[in-house]
């Protein structure tokens, strides 16, 4: 890798459709002033629950859906309009793993097929260079013996195979950045491990940036150094994961921690920093702290106005009243 | 894999040797065929017997001649329109479904129409006004008139999948548009289509039958239609020439249950679904030990 | 209301281009349109006729926009023009006189292939991979393969001619006048279980793989089970739980398929010379009477798009998921 990678998020906005009609559409906000930083060779966990917006922002950054507002840079130059050989070479050095393994590969195609294409459209790959690169990435990827493997369709491996394959296409392609959207949540809690391993050694030895979006953060906490706490759409904590997980300071981030299943804890114990409630719905004219509704701590204020962002730390931030 | 489930379907292989059986025979008629089709054989309205095996018609034409020959006219329509049918409804199913926008908003709005128009008596209408259509002409307005329906399946079809994952994976790793359509869509579409196909094709055969019956198809041209036609006008069936009548009959009713067989073969095995379900295949098991009551 | 708006907007639309294929196809034939559409039979007409005929149609020598506009309105009045056939009736009255059969046929024949295709549906679904089903199902589907014409003319060899049980032609016994009597009500009866019952033939499989298909996938919803597990019996959870559900789908296709089968009367109509507008289309089209086969398709289209509202309305009455809201 020639040159250190980094992917820049400025106050990124995001509003869908929810209802209304063709003339009068009624807007929901799924991102409200997002900013983020994702370098090569570290990895960026966004946390949060269902509809908080986290599989959103990568699927901007993919150009999957067109942001509403804000800017995303790679290396300082914008790439959200680009067109073209730029959004060839921009995809090649961004690329995706899905959610689902089980849909994120085509059944009626081989593996081969699935690692083959990226080889040939990014690094113009021909005859035996190509078979042979697909097999080293296959075995980097683990999934041994690659020969056997490159010739089975999809439905002949297990979820975390396909995840594998996933993660090889994004090498495959050249990737210095992998945006995985909740890569181990559909795969069964022993193997989830083994992907999360291998993530972790693609950052370690190829230099791999990683965004890793997931709804569980202890394994933020076992994998990314950087972490973001997401809640309806809005960033409410973010900084170093090891003091984001060992002192939160956001209720909401609290509330996380407290949910995370722990023996030496009684069953009954009260949850820290909030109530179970509805998430709300942000919409671009709501007001206020989007977790005020369920906030212990919340006062007349928070549901008035929408709080700044303090720093804590060197590397801690939040949005939160109780600390401005 | 898709094939061998299909062979050890007995749906799939009735309907299949069937409709091979007609293909080739209509296709060896010169060779099978023991009189010229067209050529006055015998006396008008003779019974069936060794020398004429289904009897000849009311021209002393031999009828067994006649529906070898007619197979070759009436299965190639059914086969031509059935392609015109299936490549219209793929073109415009599959564009409306992955470009979207106004190209869908054009084809959808197409589709739809054509599909609230009343099929035949638009048929009868064209055909009406061009006169004793050709089986050529039939096969042609048969096809532009009937892929409205298959347009609509492709194009759900292709919407479903345009929201799969893979397809998202395929464009980031930033494949072409026509690549996505043909690679890593349409093998996907594959039963869809089959299915499609063949349905257009017993669509076509019926049709065929239908509008040279009533006389607007070329009445000099030997096909199962027209031998109805020609039965029908010399009032075979009130004069007990039964043959006449029923031996075309038969024909199409055989091919049409040949095909009809093999659609539901292909709809079986493609759609597992369809298929006896494990769930209740236990359940029935189950009640049969006793172990649960119905 | 924005929906039915939406739809009624859409059917004027097709409506005006079955008009529009009308008023172009004499126009694009080679040779005098005119001669074409009234061809032989206008030399039995008078003058005035003719001039009223080109009027109707719109030949004239004013542009060809204006003389589509001027059919288009004498069409949306419904007026359309004169028969050759049936000189001098007008085109919608000998229609009209054919309907009331055409609708009869096809009203009590639909009906009956429901209910017969849903139950039949029902029990093949319920009693999946049995013999019944293994044999009713691919029986429906090659019947629906069979055209009618063979349909019906088998049938009639049977029915009519074989086994003289059955009249095989009209609609009534033609000695008798129509008259609200028992004994023209009889033979109107007795003159319909023939094309009756080989339009029961040709429709019901088009209720009974649908609703198979349907009833297949509701036995595995958890519902289903639940309602087993409550320990409920066989027929109650088939009945209020499964068939209920699967019905839904059927309802909206039982009024889309009253206006397909209009159109699949016509050749039982004409095997059994059956007096509906089928029947009259036939021998318009063996007299080329053009103002009559165009008036029929005209009112073709009326009746599928008026069995589409239908439709439109059952699926609004139904699913309650379309009544409040949302997309159709």
């Amino acid at each position: 890798m020639s040159e250190k990678l980094t992917l820049t998020v400025k106050g990124l906005k995001k509003d869908f459709r929810s209802g209304g009609t063709t003339l009068n559409p009624k807007k929901m906000r799924a991102l409200n002033d997002v900013s983020l930083n994702l370098e090569s060779g570290k990895a960026l966990a966004i946390v949060g629950e269902s509809g908080s917006g986290k599989s959103t922002i990568a699927k901007i950054i993919t150009g999957i859906h067109d942001p509403t507002g804000g800017e995303i840079e790679l290396n300082g130059k914008n790439v959200v309009k680009l067109k073209g050989d730029d959004k060839r070479k921009f995809r090649q050095k961004v690329q995706m793993v899905f959610q689902d393994p089980f849909a994120s590969l085509n059944p009626t195609h081989t593996i081969r097929h699935h690692i083959e294409r990226p080889l040939k459209i990014h690094r113009k790959l021909k005859g035996d260079a190509l078979e042979a690169e697909v097999l080293r990435v296959l075995t980097e990827v683990g999934l041994t013996p690659a020969k056997a493997t490159a010739d089975k369709y999809p439905h002949e491996l297990s979820g975390g195979q396909r995840q594998r394959v996933n993660i090889a296409r994004g090498m495959a392609a050249g990737a210095e950045i992998i945006l995985a959207d909740e890569p181990t949540s559909m795969l069964d809690v022993s193997i989830r491990i083994g992907v999360l391993n291998l993530m972790s050694d693609m950052k370690d030895k190829h230099d791999i940036g990683f965004m890793y979006i997931t709804h569980d953060i202890a394994t933020a906490r076992y994998f990314a150094e950087q972490t973001a706490v997401m809640y309806v759409g809005h960033m409410v904590e973010w900084g170093d994961t090891e003091t984001i997980t060992q002192a939160p300071k956001h209720p909401y981030t609290q509330l996380l921690i407290s949910a995370v299943p722990d023996p030496s804890k009684r069953i009954d114990a009260p949850l820290q920093g909030g109530e179970r409630g509805e998430i709300p719905v942000w919409y671009p004219d709501s007001v206020g702290c989007p977790f005020a509704e369920r906030c212990l701590s919340a006062t007349d204020h928070c549901r008035k106005e929408m709080p700044g962002v303090t720093q804590l730390a060197d590397n801690h931030f939040t949005r939160c009243h109780l600390y401005s | 894999m898709f094939f061998k489930l299909l062979i050890r379907n007995p749906q799939a292989v009735i309907g299949m040797s069937i409709m091979a059986f007609f293909i080739v025979i209509s296709l060896a008629a010169p060779i099978i065929a023991p009189y010229d089709p067209e050529a006055r054989v015998g006396l008008p309205h003779e019974a069936p017997s060794s020398e004429h095996l289904f009897g000849t018609s009311r021209m002393g034409r031999d009828v067994f001649s006649q529906v070898l020959y007619a197979g070759q006219i009436s299965i190639t329509v059914g086969i031509t329109a059935g392609l015109i049918t299936t490549f219209i409804a793929l073109a415009t199913g599959l564009s409306a479904g992955y470009f979207g926008g106004r190209i869908d908003e054009v084809i959808t709005f197409a589709t739809n129409v054509i599909l609230v128009l009343p099929q035949l008596p638009l048929l009868l209408v064209l055909a009406a006004f061009l006169g004793e259509v050709s089986p050529a002409l039939i096969a042609f307005i048969i096809g532009v008139t009937s892929w409205a329906w298959g347009s609509r399946v492709i194009r759900s079809q292709t919407l479903a999948l345009r929201e799969k994952e893979f397809i998202k994976a395929a464009e980031l790793i930033g494949e072409p548009a026509r690549r996505i359509i043909f690679i890593e869509l349409l093998p996907n579409l594959i039963s869809i289509i089959g299915s499609g196909f063949i349905g257009a094709v017993i669509y076509a055969v019926m049709t065929q039958a239908t509008l040279e019956f009533i006389g607007l198809g070329d009445p000099t041209s030997i096909s199962w239609g027209t031998m109805l036609y020609h039965a029908q006008t010399s009032s075979a069936i009130y004069v007990g020439a039964w043959w006449d009548l029923l031996v075309p009959c038969v024909a199409i009713s055989l091919f049409g249950a040949s095909l009809a067989l093999l659609n539901f073969a292909v709809d079986e095995v493609a759609n597992p679904k369809l298929r006896a379900k494990g769930a209740l295949r236990r359940y029935k098991r189950m009640l049969k030990r006793g172990e649960v009551k119905a | 209301m924005q929906f039915f708006a939406r739809r009624l907007s859409f059917y004027l639309v097709a409506f005006l281009i079955a008009a529009t294929i009308n008023f172009f196809l004499p126009r694009i034939m080679p040779g005098d349109p005119l001669a074409i559409m009234f061809g032989p039979q206008m030399a039995r007409m008078s003058p005035e006729t003719i001039d009223a005929m080109r009027d109707t149609f719109g030949f004239s020598d004013a542009p060809l926009i204006q003389q589509y506009f001027q059919y288009v309105v004498n069409v949306f009045q419904w007026d359309l023009g004169v028969s050759t056939k049936f000189f001098p009736k007008p085109v919608s009255e000998v229609l009209a006189d054919g309907l009331v059969w055409t609708l009869f046929l096809v009203g009590s024949s639909t009906i009956i292939s429901f209910l017969l295709g849903s139950i039949l549906g029902l029990l093949a679904a319920w009693f999946r991979g049995s013999i019944f089903d293994s044999l009713a199902t691919p029986g429906a589907l090659v019947m629906q393969s069979i055209p009618s014409v063979v349909i019906c003319l088998v049938a009639l060899i049977i029915f009519g001619i074989g086994l003289n049980w059955l009249p095989t032609g009209y609609g009534y016994d033609t000695s008798l006048d129509p008259q609200w009597t028992f004994e023209f009500a009889g033979s109107v009866l007795k003159h319909s279980i023939l094309p009756i019952g080989t339009l029961v033939v040709f429709q019901m499989a088009g209720f009974l793989i649908p609703m198979r298909a349907n009833m297949i996938n509701l036995l595995g919803e958890d519902y289903i089970t639940m309602g087993r597990a409550k320990g409920l019996s066989g027929s109650r959870v088939m009945f209020t739980y499964g068939a209920r559900n699967a019905l839904l789908p059927s309802m909206t296709t039982l009024a889309m398929a009253l206006g397909f089968v209009v159109g699949g009367s016509f050749i039982t109509e004409v095997v059994f010379n059956y007096p509906g507008i089928g029947y009259i289309m036939f021998q318009a089209i063996l007299a080329r009477d053009y103002p009559l086969v165009q008036g029929h398709m005209l009112i073709f289209t009326m009746v599928m798009l008026t069995a589409n509202f239908l439709a439109d309305l059952l699926y609004v009455v139904l699913d309650p998921r379309v009544r409040h809201g949302g997309e159709a």
